[in-house]
């Protein structure tokens, strides 16, 4: 381990080589033993250890953790029926087998239909064009 | 022999919660409750937001338990991740707090004595780390306060372990940074 590398862990992790990755441990050591810089480097990591251990521990009382609990379990059981969303309707992702499967039967069910004479078609007679001439032969005089 | 509700594993509880299971759900809140909520209030500065951002956490867990795959993950990584998430996005809503709320200050011109007092070092260091960028806070008390190792953390911030590592070395050096005038007063009254 160079120095460098030494004083970029003591820098991340702090003076506790406990923290320090598993496999950087034994070269830290040996690092230690060999160079003073090393030694001042993890001297001066503890100081911010020493800080940083003096920041004050968030208390979660038993208390303040029921009350918690509580809430959560009362939006839970307000939840119990959950709203009704079609599945055409649902939220993404898109869901595009259910949607193939219905319009595949309603195909199905158009051809059937068709076929069984249930459903016809009846020709429309043609339709006399002779007001729709005139109009627009009084919009081409006009 | 059938694990007890205090043997079964996360994972466990959290598979049969996926399943629709609001006891197993249950149990699993009670078990990681008391930590998410330390965590969140370790992010977002104060107790109340904390509670807020726990229990919306649960919520989210409940509501997308079916997209538990248990593929290996472990359930902390994936409630941590999004207890940590949801306190710096509420941070981030919540920056142009009152005045009132904002940590106190180191303050410099502290004497010797007040510096020695471990109640006014710890406001002060409070107040730096609670200045300090929210991904950078939530690296430090999982890895400092949490005691997860830098892996660990990486996974719940979905970063990688050198990214980790760079937010660290920011995080305690500008914790440092703010922190000088009480060293450099320590160590005056020291000699």
């Amino acid at each position: 381990m160079t120095l460098k590398e030494f004083k970029r862990y003591a820098a991340a992790y702090g003076a506790d080589l406990d923290r320090w990755p598993r496999s950087t441990r034994v070269d830290a050591l040996t690092l230690l033993d060999d160079s003073a810089e090393a030694r001042d480097l993890l001297a001066d990591a503890a100081v911010t250890d020493t800080l940083l251990d003096a920041a004050s521990t968030p208390l979660v009382s038993s208390r303040r953790e029921a009350q918690v609990y509580a809430r959560i379990a009362d939006c839970l059981s307000q939840r119990v029926v959950p709203e009704f969303v079609p599945w055409f309707l649902s939220r993404p992702p898109f869901r595009p087998a259910p949607l193939a499967g219905f319009l595949a039967g309603m195909a199905v069910i158009g051809f059937l239909s068709y076929s069984q004479g249930l459903v016809t078609f009846e020709k429309t007679s043609t339709p006399n064009l002779s007001g729709v001439m005139i109009v627009s032969y009084l919009g081409d005089v006009r | 022999m059938e694990p007890t509700e205090e043997t079964v594993t996360d994972e466990a509880l959290m598979a049969s919660a996926a399943a629709g299971d609001r006891k197993a759900f249950g149990t699993l809140t009670r078990r990681h409750l008391r930590r998410s909520i330390a965590l969140a209030q370790r992010v977002v500065g104060n107790a109340a937001d904390a509670e807020e951002v726990a229990q919306d956490a649960f919520l989210q867990i409940w509501a997308n338990a079916d997209r538990w795959r248990g593929d290996g993950t472990r359930f902390t990584t994936w409630l941590y991740r999004i207890v940590v998430n949801r306190a710096i996005d509420y941070k981030r809503r919540r920056s142009f707090a009152p005045l009132d709320d904002a940590g106190e200050i180191a303050d410099p011109a502290w004497s010797a004595e007040t510096v020695i007092d471990g109640i006014r070092i710890g406001a002060a260091v409070d107040a730096a780390i609670a200045a300090l960028p929210e991904r950078q806070r939530a690296a430090l008390s999982l890895c400092y306060h949490e005691e997860m190792t830098c892996a660990e953390a990486s996974e719940i911030l979905q970063v990688s372990v050198s990214a980790m590592e760079s937010l660290l070395v920011r995080a305690r050096r500008v914790v440092r940074a703010r922190l000088q005038p009480l060293i450099r007063q320590k160590d005056g009254a020291r000699s």
